[in-house]
């Protein structure tokens, strides 16, 4: 009982170390994927709410979910990319 | 069990959190949102900031959607989703939920709920305020324009923490016990 005991903590702690990784990066890229969402909407209900009120001051808020969704982007590519170093660990 | 599937188990536990501890969370968030609310009330009492005058002019009704907004959404919101995750634990008998969802729902619907709390009260209290000191319509709505957009990201805040919610107890209730 001991012995497996043994054995399964020596085995068990890279194991461990790349399943967390990898519950992390699918976590990464899903949090990506809603702020690009996030940012696709606010987009273009500024972009409607620019046609309907003729406000001058939406640019920097365009901008804004212009940032949000490259940040979505990078964050996306980096989970995929961690997932598949992870991978390649295996 | 072999070690591959011992290492997935005692992983899931490491990203999972006791349900105990989460309404625990929770009735946190309300006691703290609830000081948060009783500090906001306290100017009403300064009468340099005129409020019993301004709360009765056209966009002072922002400044009580703003309270109302805070009070609904921040205390019995909070406070509700303890009561929810009370019931999956003792009635659902649901040990544990996804900690990392959890986090990003407590953290997400708050400062939601403060962004939009904050912004649609100093549109409110501007635009009473010059609305009192008889400002044109048109000058008091550029005034409060300012403020239209963060508010409604800090809506969009909001629902996207409840929506982290809804997901965490659907990924509870589709799991095995």
């Amino acid at each position: 009982m001991s012995i497996d005991r043994m054995n399964c903590t020596k085995i068990y702690l890279p194991i461990k170390a790349i399943v967390m990784k990898k519950y992390l990066n699918r976590f990464v890229f899903a949090w990506g994927g809603i702020l690009l969402i996030f940012a696709a909407i606010m987009y273009s209900l500024l972009t409607e709410l620019e046609f309907q009120t003729f406000r001058e001051d939406i640019a920097p808020w365009k901008f804004l979910a212009v940032l949000i969704a490259v940040t979505g982007g990078i964050t996306a590519v980096g989970g995929t990319l961690l997932s598949s170093k992870t991978k390649m660990e295996r | 069990m072999n070690s591959t599937q011992l290492a997935k188990e005692q992983n899931k536990m490491n990203e999972q959190i006791v349900l105990e501890r989460v309404v625990k969370y929770f009735v946190y968030a309300t006691f703290i949102n609830l000081g948060a609310a009783i500090i906001f009330t306290v100017p009403i009492f300064l009468p340099r900031l005129q409020f019993p005058i301004l709360l009765t002019e056209w966009p002072g009704i922002y400044i009580y959607i703003a309270y109302s907004a805070f009070l609904i959404a921040g205390v019995l919101g909070m406070l509700a989703w303890a009561v929810a995750y009370y019931l999956l634990w003792k009635v659902f008998n649901k040990e544990s939920c996804d900690k990392k969802i959890l986090l990003s729902q407590i953290l997400i619907t708050n400062i939601g709920v403060y962004i939009v709390s904050g912004f649609m009260f100093a549109g409110g209290y501007q635009g009473a305020f010059y609305a009192h000191e008889d400002f044109a319509a048109f000058i008091v709505g550029k005034i409060m324009e300012a403020t239209v957009i963060p508010s409604a990201i800090g809506i969009a805040l909001a629902l996207l923490g409840n929506v982290f919610g809804l997901a965490n107890i659907f990924f509870m209730l589709r799991a095995k016990n």
